[in-house]
């Protein structure tokens, strides 16, 4: 297995002789970013007024994230409106509601239901983006970003999470579980194993006001197609 | 005004962030993106507990495993953002370019747990011990036997490895046939 380590040597990339002093600067003025961050923090829980006041702030900013709101991240066009590609006949409980999707099915992907408001922002093989009608963003180094979005793949078993809240749930009788992701607000990832030991991932970003349910009801109506590629990382 | 930890940090970033970048490029599984990410984030949390980190008996198998932790840490993340989806290489032939192969191996790699990767990483690149490898992943010896073992079984069958068996090492024993012209890496 000499070749393992040859070609994990090729594999690491290249080894510039140095490093670029501006890379090094902006490392440094990130890392004492932090450190002011944490120490401004440190102080602000000792008074207890920065965590009032930045609870205060993001409730605001973001309505939908308030327990029991209906509201759908700024930009969106809420409620109980069909998109164009929507249909109607959708409830409100638990978040901004769903309705029958009457569009053209996306690729690697169909869908039964759709968010009120929302459409296919982007589809491939690798995976499926849902967001609010309208949603306008450049991509930045090719990535598009998750941010604001539903997004749907298929995963394989090294992205399953471990270490962070989990819920157990059912998906059109198939076990599964949403986790509560770390960082992200009240962003949750569905796993749903699927025949082949791949996972039907669904992450649902924060401020869509879903419950639980809701997202097992919109799981319940997507389908894997043949076409769709698992990714892996 | 920059103070000691400034001046400090400053020399270990120019010394040490290029192997920080190759190594956590390998833990990505060449997602390249995602390394300098990981290695932006590892940088800081030494600059946070840099007392603790001038203070560690080995800060080599301190960062590398802030490194680590990074990567798991990652996992129980948001998507925040898409990656494009390269098409699935060919087959490695003998006459094969090396980028392929780097190709092939980060594919082999992408479909090991994050934890699983961190072992052959630290074992067949950094040429860790197995009870360094074990100290920098923070488990014990025997799960880094057990999982360099199945890493390589899983590797072995993605890669279709032309190596000779009695090449490769048993699991748990150090590598002993290195190419002789590899630099020695040491984060």
């Amino acid at each position: 297995m000499s070749d393992l380590r040859t070609m994990m040597f090729q594999a690491a990339g290249p080894m510039p002789a140095t490093t670029d002093v501006q890379i090094v600067d902006q490392d440094l003025a990130r890392a004492r970013r932090a450190l002011r961050h944490r120490r401004v923090g440190r102080i602000g829980a000792s008074s207890g007024l920065v965590a009032v006041a930045a609870v205060g702030a993001f409730a605001i900013a973001v309505p939908g994230l308030l327990p029991g709101s209906a509201s759908t991240p700024s930009g969106t066009a809420a409620g109980t409106s069909s998109s164009a590609r929507a249909g109607s006949s959708g409830t409100t409980v638990g978040g901004t509601a769903l309705v029958s999707y009457t569009g053209k099915q996306p690729t690697g992907y169909t869908l039964d239901k759709v968010p009120a408001g929302w459409e296919i922002n982007r589809s491939d093989a690798g995976a499926l983006l849902l967001a609010p009608v309208g949603f306008a963003e450049e991509p930045v180094d090719g990535m598009v970003s998750f941010q604001g979005k539903i997004a749907v793949m298929q995963e394989g078993e090294a992205s399953f999470p471990s270490g962070i809240p989990m819920d157990k749930v059912q998906v059109a009788g198939r076990p599964g579980v949403i986790a509560h992701m770390k960082g992200g607000g009240d962003t949750r990832t569905l796993f749903v194993k699927q025949r082949s030991g791949d996972y039907l991932a669904i992450q649902v970003w924060s401020g869509l006001g879903w419950s639980n349910d809701r997202i097992v009801e919109f799981a319940a109506g997507v389908h894997i197609t043949k076409s769709a590629t698992v990714s892996q990382g | 005004m920059k103070t000691v930890r400034d001046e400090q940090f400053r020399s270990y970033v120019l010394d040490r962030r290029v192997e920080l970048v190759r190594t956590a490029t390998l833990l990505t599984a060449g997602d390249r993106h995602l390394a300098e990410d990981l290695v932006q984030s590892t940088l800081t949390q030494l600059y946070l507990a840099w007392p603790a980190f001038q203070r560690a008996r080995n800060p080599n198998a301190y960062a590398r495993r802030a490194l680590v932790n990074a990567l798991v840490d990652e996992k129980r993340r948001p998507w925040r953002r898409e990656h494009s989806t390269p098409d699935l290489p060919e087959p490695v032939s003998p006459e094969t370019g090396s980028s392929t192969a780097a190709d092939q191996l980060n594919q082999a790699l992408r479909e090991l747990p994050p934890r699983m990767r961190a072992a052959l990483v630290l074992r067949y690149f950094h040429d860790l011990s197995v009870a360094d490898t074990a100290e920098a992943l923070g488990c014990t010896q025997g799960t880094v036997k057990s999982q360099t073992a199945r890493a390589l079984d899983r590797l072995r069958l993605v890669l279709d490895c032309t190596a000779d068996d009695q090449d490769a090492p048993a699991p748990g024993l150090r590598p002993t046939s290195f190419s002789p012209v590899l630099p020695a890496t040491n984060l």
